[in-house]
């Protein structure tokens, strides 16, 4: 069996977990026939989707400090950075004076795999305040609708909206 | 002017006369009461009743026990006809016999075929579990809401964000062609049709048999279709033909699907050439 057959067979295995999990999740039974019927579904749809899901191989799927970077950062996300966002944009809204300063800006981001960029992206949009509008894949731009432009300088726009993020993408998914 | 008031104010004394009748309609006709009806009282008592099995249908769901046995004559041609307008539709896009290679079509459409890598990756992962999800809708057809047209509408749904967010040549390279999708639909109402007339065959050795129904009823002799145990009720025939209709709906759709998304441009090229010729 060729490294690639082997590589393409873990995936499957994963996958397949994955989708018996989520299967017991819709379906709320675990009977004889749930896992029959289950398992059968989860090994059809990973061989169909493997190759679309996962382009790495599939140790990096198992890697345990990766999935806790990942947990991490979802405490760290819906807590404290969510917090601070929301608090900001209540008080913008709340204040006589509306002080916003809206505009496009242009955020460089560094990461490689798709899930890491899809992962800033939707972090930046989720936060109130902020908007991935366009995304420039073969420049590595982001172009962010933000509130309240500080600067257009995209250094200093890095530092304040994707940064955080970037560093758990990096460690999670790259 | 004149004309466009007249309209307006004809139009306004239509919508609350309408509205009026409407309303004093609601009040004073007829409304169902709060109590259980005969007929529906017949399928509550019987669809899975253990200790009375003249007229059971082995399934807790009673919906799926009524579209499957009591009115499962209805449902068979129903689920027929469907096929017959898919063909329909089949047939009305007969021009088109290829999809266009990819390098044929032009920059502007190559352009705009897919969306953003968010997009893209997003739905990747929501069609995956779309897949699944649909699946489990099937299965559990006979135990809860839900059941084969529902789970072939859901999973439709993954072909159509994929077209939309990855263009139909991303299912084309992978082989779901509209060809398998029409050999998929075949063989999901060939498998619904071989299962109603399975009792059929037990004819031939002399018993006494029924067509489309899923238990035995009180004069038959054939025995009915296994229900399962406990922890694998399957509810007899109800489950291949939840899982028949499942794979004949979802096909179905994906085919329309398909058919409908050539792009525009690419139609009219090949109308043009057709009538060059």
């Amino acid at each position: 069996m060729g490294s690639t057959t082997l590589s393409k067979l873990g995936k499957i295995i994963v996958l397949t977990a994955f989708f018996f999990l989520i299967y017991v999740i819709a379906s709320a039974s675990i009977t004889l026939l749930d896992v029959v019927v289950g398992l059968a579904a989860s090994s059809v749809v990973a061989v169909l989707v493997a190759e679309i899901l996962v382009k790495s191989p599939p140790s990096k799927l198992i890697d345990l400090r990766r999935w806790g970077w990942y947990i991490l950062y979802a405490l760290h996300y819906f807590t404290v950075i969510e917090w601070r966002a929301h608090i900001d944009v209540i008080r913008r809204i709340l204040h006589p004076k509306m002080p916003i300063n809206p505009g496009i800006v242009r955020v460089p981001y560094h990461v490689v795999t798709d899930y890491a960029t899809v992962l800033i992206a939707n972090s930046i949009t989720n936060t109130p305040g902020t908007v991935v509008v366009e995304v420039d894949e073969s420049r590595k731009y982001y172009y962010v609708h933000w509130i309240d432009v500080i600067s257009t300088k995209e250094e200093i726009c890095y530092e304040k909206i994707s940064k955080t993020f970037e560093k758990y993408a990096k460690r999670i998914f790259d | 002017m004149r004309g466009t008031e007249l309209i307006v104010v004809m139009c306004t004394v239509i919508l609350i006369v309408a509205v009026t009748t409407a309303v004093i309609m609601g009040i004073t006709a007829y409304t169902p009461g709060p109590e259980v009806r005969p007929l529906a009282k017949f399928y509550l008592e019987n669809c899975l009743n253990l200790w009375n099995r003249a007229y059971w249908a082995a399934s807790p769901e009673a919906v799926c026990s009524m579209l499957w046995d009591y009115r499962g004559i209805d449902t068979l041609y129903e689920t027929t006809v469907f096929f017959l307008a898919i063909i329909g539709g089949v047939t009305v896009f007969r021009l088109i016999e290829v999809t266009p290679p990819l390098e044929s079509l032009s920059e502007k459409i190559r352009r705009v075929l897919g969306l953003s890598v968010i997009v893209r990756t997003i739905s990747k992962i929501v069609a995956s579990i779309i897949l699944i999800v649909a699946v489990a809708i099937a299965a559990h057809g006979h135990l809860t809401p839900g059941g084969g047209f529902q789970a072939g509408a859901a999973i439709s749904v993954a072909p159509l964000m994929i077209i939309i967010a990855l263009s139909r040549y991303f299912l084309e390279e992978r082989k779901l062609t509209k060809e398998r999708m029409l050999a998929l639909r075949t063989v999901g109402l060939l498998t619904i049709w071989c299962t109603v007339i399975i009792p059929l065959i037990f004819a031939l050795v002399g018993q006494v048999v029924y067509a489309m129904q899923n238990q035995a009823k009180p004069w038959t002799t054939f025995p009915g279709f296994p229900t399962g145990q406990l922890s694998t009720w399957i509810a007899g025939s109800l489950f291949i033909y939840n899982m028949a209709e499942f794979v004949a709906v979802g096909a179905g759709f994906t085919l329309l699907f398909l058919l409908l998304s050539l792009p525009e441009e690419v139609f009219r090229e090949f109308m043009r050439r057709l009538t060059r010729k």
